[in-house]
This record gives C-alpha cells, sequence and structure tokens, in this order.
C-alpha cells in the first residue's frame, strides 16, 4: 500500500494532529480516490460510498491523535473499512448494482466508463467486465465481500486484513477462499454474459 | 453430500492459500504433487487464479467529487455531546442532592411519628389490651383467638362484668359477626382503633354491667406492674388514649409529602443516564 502521490506524509500528519486542518485536506487530496475506490467496491453503491467517504475522513481527523506512526493510509485504509463493514452490518445494505440486474443495468450507471484509457471497442469491453465483476462482488454476502475486495482490490495480506475486520487469520483465509469460490462459480455460471476474452471454462 | 461440499471448500482454502502464497512449505509441496497428478484439480487451481486475476485488474473508481473538510466539518465532533455532558453531570449532581436533602428532612419531621407506625397502631392495641385486663392466671397467656383480637371489647366488657363468667349471650354473637355498634360507630383515624374496644359503652339497651371499682383497680394494678402508666382510660368510658408509641403526639406524614423526594430520585436517575450517555459519546 503506497501514497498514491509524492508527499511528506509524516510531516503533514504531524500538522493536522497539532490541528492544521490544510495539512490534513492535502492528505484527503492524495488520497481520496483510493477510499473512495475501497468503499464503492465494498458497498457497491456511489451515494453510501460517497457518504462512507466523507464520514471516514472526519472520523480520522477527530481520531488523529491515536495514529501512532507507520503507514498513513493504511491506517486511513482501516478507518473507512471499518466504517464501511460497520454499515453493511448495521443497514443489511443492499447493493445498488444487483447480480440479478445486471443485464438490464443502464450503461450511464457504470462509474468505469470514466477511467477508459484504451481504444473505444476495449474501453467498452473493459467497462463491461468490470460492471460484471462489480455486480458479482455485491452479491456476495457482507463477510465475505469485504475480505475479497480488502485483499485482491486493496492488496492487504491476511494480518492486516484480520487486524482491519476484527477476525482470526484463519477465519480471513476461509472466507477469502469462500469468496473467490463464489465468485468463480459466479462468473462461470453467467459466463455467456462476460466478453468472450474473458470467460472462465468449467472444469467440471 | 455435506462431506463432499465440506472437501471442495477444503481444497478451495489450499488453492486460495496456494495464490496467495500462504502456504508453508511443506503444504504447498504435497498441493504441488497433487497438482501435477490430478488433471481437474489443475483446471480448478486455473479458474481460481483467472478470477483473482479479473478482480485484481479491475480499474479503480475515482473520487467524483473533493472530499476536503471545512472548519464547520471539524466543529461538529460530537458537540451536542461535547456541550451538554457536563451539564447533565451538573445538574444531576444538583438534583441528587437535593433529593438527599428532602429524604432527610422528611425523614427528620417524619421520624418519631415513623416508629410509631412501624408496629400499626390498632394491633399495638390489641396486643396491650388483654395484658391490661389479664386477671386470671389461665388462658391470658395465649394469643387471643381472632374473635377476641377482632372485638376486644368483648373481653373487656365481659371480664369487667365478671372475671370468671362467659361473656354475655350478645357478646358472642357480636363475636360471631353481628354487627356490633361499636364497630359501626365511626372512630377519627387518629385513634387508630386503639380505644376502639376500651372506650365504648355498652350495647344499646343494655345497661352498664361493670362494676367501675373493680376494673380499674385489677388494670391500674396489672399496668404498675408491666411499668406502663394505668390504663385507666380504658376502662372509663370516654375515649380512647393516646398510643404510647406516639409521644408528643405528632402525626405522621402525608404519604404526599414524599412525593417530591420520589420525583427528584426519579429525576437524578434520568439525568444520570443522559449524561452517562454523553459522556460515552464524546
Amino acid at each position: 500500500m503506497s501514497a498514491g502521490r509524492n508527499l511528506d506524509e509524516g510531516r503533514l500528519v504531524a500538522a493536522a494532529q497539532r490541528g492544521d486542518l490544510d495539512a490534513f485536506n492535502e492528505l484527503v487530496l492524495a488520497y481520496q480516490d483510493r477510499v473512495y475506490n475501497l468503499a464503492y467496491r465494498i458497498l457497491g453503491d456511489p451515494a453510501a460510498a460517497e457518504d462512507a467517504t466523507q464520514e471516514a475522513f472526519i472520523a480520522a481527523y477527530r481520531h488523529l491523535s491515536t495514529f501512532r506512526g507507520g503507514s498513513f493510509l493504511s491506517w486511513l485504509m482501516r478507518t473507512v473499512a471499518n466504517r464501511c463493514y460497520d454499515e453493511l452490518r448495521r443497514h443489511k445494505r443492499r447493493p445498488a448494482v444487483s447480480w440479478e440486474s445486471f443485464g438490464e443495468m443502464d450503461e450511464e450507471a457504470n462509474p468505469f466508463l470514466v477511467n477508459g484509457h484504451p481504444t473505444p471497442e476495449e474501453a467498452a469491453q473493459q467497462a463491461e467486465l468490470a460492471r460484471f465483476l462489480q455486480a458479482a462482488i455485491v452479491a456476495l454476502p457482507p463477510d465475505q465481500r469485504i475480505v475479497l475486495v480488502l485483499s485482491d482490490v486493496e492488496g492487504m495480506n491476511y494480518q492486516e486484513i484480520a487486524d482491519t475486520v476484527g477476525i482470526p487469520v484463519g477465519t480471513v483465509k476461509s472466507r477469502l477462499a469462500r469468496a473467490r469460490a463464489r465468485l468463480r462459480d459466479l462468473l462461470q455460471a453467467q459466463r455467456e454474459l462476460l466478453p468472450r476474452a474473458y470467460r472462465l471454462e468449467d472444469e467440471d | 453430500m455435506l462431506g463432499k461440499n465440506r472437501a471442495r471448500e477444503r481444497v478451495d482454502e489450499w488453492l486460495s492459500a496456494y495464490i496467495d502464497g500462504a502456504l508453508s512449505p511443506r503444504e504447498q509441496a504435497r498441493l504441488e504433487a497433487r497438482l501435477a497428478q490430478d488433471a481437474a484439480l489443475r483446471a480448478r487451481l486455473e479458474s481460481l487464479q483467472r478470477t483473482v486475476a479479473l478482480v485484481r485488474g479491475m480499474p479503480s473508481v475515482p473520487a467524483p467529487r473533493n472530499f476536503l473538510l471545512t472548519p464547520a466539518m471539524v466543529r461538529q465532533t460530537a458537540p451536542v455531546a461535547r456541550r451538554l455532558a457536563p451539564a447533565l453531570t451538573f445538574a444531576t449532581a444538583i438534583s441528587g442532592l437535593l433529593c438527599v436533602i428532602l429524604l432527610v428532612g422528611n425523614l427528620i419531621a417524619a421520624g418519631p411519628s415513623r416508629l410509631g407506625a412501624a408496629a400499626p397502631a390498632p394491633m399495638a392495641a390489641y396486643e396491650e389490651t388483654p395484658q391490661m385486663l389479664e386477671t386470671g392466671p389461665t388462658e391470658a397467656k395465649k394469643a387471643p383467638p381472632a374473635s377476641e383480637t377482632a372485638l376486644p371489647e368483648e373481653g373487656l366488657l365481659s371480664r369487667a362484668a365478671t372475671a370468671t363468667e362467659p361473656p354475655a349471650p350478645e357478646m358472642r354473637a357480636w363475636s360471631e359477626g353481628t354487627p356490633s355498634p361499636i364497630e359501626a360507630a365511626p372512630f377519627p383515624p387518629d385513634m387508630g382503633g386503639v380505644g376502639g374496644g376500651a372506650a365504648p359503652g355498652p350495647p344499646p339497651g343494655e345497661p352498664p354491667t361493670p362494676t367501675p371499682e373493680m376494673t380499674p383497680s385489677e388494670m391500674a394494678r396489672v399496668a404498675i406492674a408491666e411499668g406502663t402508666p394505668p390504663a385507666i382510660t380504658v376502662a372509663e368510658p370516654t375515649p380512647v388514649p393516646v398510643p404510647p408509641e406516639m409521644p408528643g403526639g405528632k402525626p405522621p406524614l402525608p404519604p404526599t409529602s414524599w412525593l417530591p423526594v420520589g420525583g427528584l430520585a426519579l429525576l437524578t436517575a434520568v439525568l444520570a443516564i443522559f449524561s452517562l450517555r454523553a459522556w460515552r459519546a464524546r
């Protein structure tokens, strides 16, 4: 987990801990894409992800005194992951993009379109795949979903995930395995919806 | 079926950990040996690897707007709790103090009368009366039967007439449920029923049977022996003595005087709960 751009993280964090809001806002600008992406992947709903991101930054500023060094980004990601996890548990939030409604989803609702760099055809294919994957991820049970996102989207290791979610490492391993297997089964079951280049073969 | 699913889950767990490089060297060697022999297991691993690769390759979703904090947002740090917690604590303390002061005041004001009230006056009178009228060693030591305790005047009158004679039929009739004129006669509440058995005159239409010289002297003797003032008034046809448990004749506090104490106690409890929650919210 590394910073999105070069910045004197230590100095900014120290200044923010002394109450310098401008210094903290520099950190916000540096990390807001990462934080929002994580919130969106876990919650599956753009509006909820915005709320969670804003609340996570406010909570991080309020509790800066509890930050004891190390990677500020990791600490921040744990903060937002915890908020999303609480949100999922509290409201049993249903994702805006459901697996069932994937087939008839509006193209404009796809947030990945803004990320399209390749040729128009590739971009369209990538966007379709991304929508498909996001729909599959939010179809996972929340416990499995958050572990999958923290591992395969955020690149956290087992121990970091265990610390963030507050579960043993063994539970992280089993939940992650179940999440991946379930996602694989979903992709195999609906492979005709995937772009041809990305279709999984059924091993059975 | 369940065992098969569990076995598949175990295999997926191994494959997932293998993808992350999280198996021990020994476990990894065992799995690789199996993979070399089992084509279906290899296909399973490949599909899982492909799935993980797809997720890891998902493009990042950029933030739709800036999430810069403003001083107003930061000032919102638990505003209500932060302001209210000390005020609520102070209010709790004041309310609790007032409650204690009021309670102590009430206890002081009602202390003696409350002590008297601890043994209800009618019962005290019933316990006293047989002792005061005790003339013989017979059944007087025993607790009087319910009918006697219910109508102590029966014992008084009958013993006053003759110490050994059974009560007159009319008296027995009273004890057997016929409403006594004494019961029917209203008494002031502060008598507490003490004189209910001592003061009344004979039933209407019947001349008073007791010999006035006998009963008071007997009663005085008994009373002196017990160290209490002679309850001459008991035998007098005039009303009832003031119960000895109420020195000074202080009336008990009316129940309404305890209402403010209860109200303040309730208020203190509610304030304490709110102030606890406010401190936690900080």
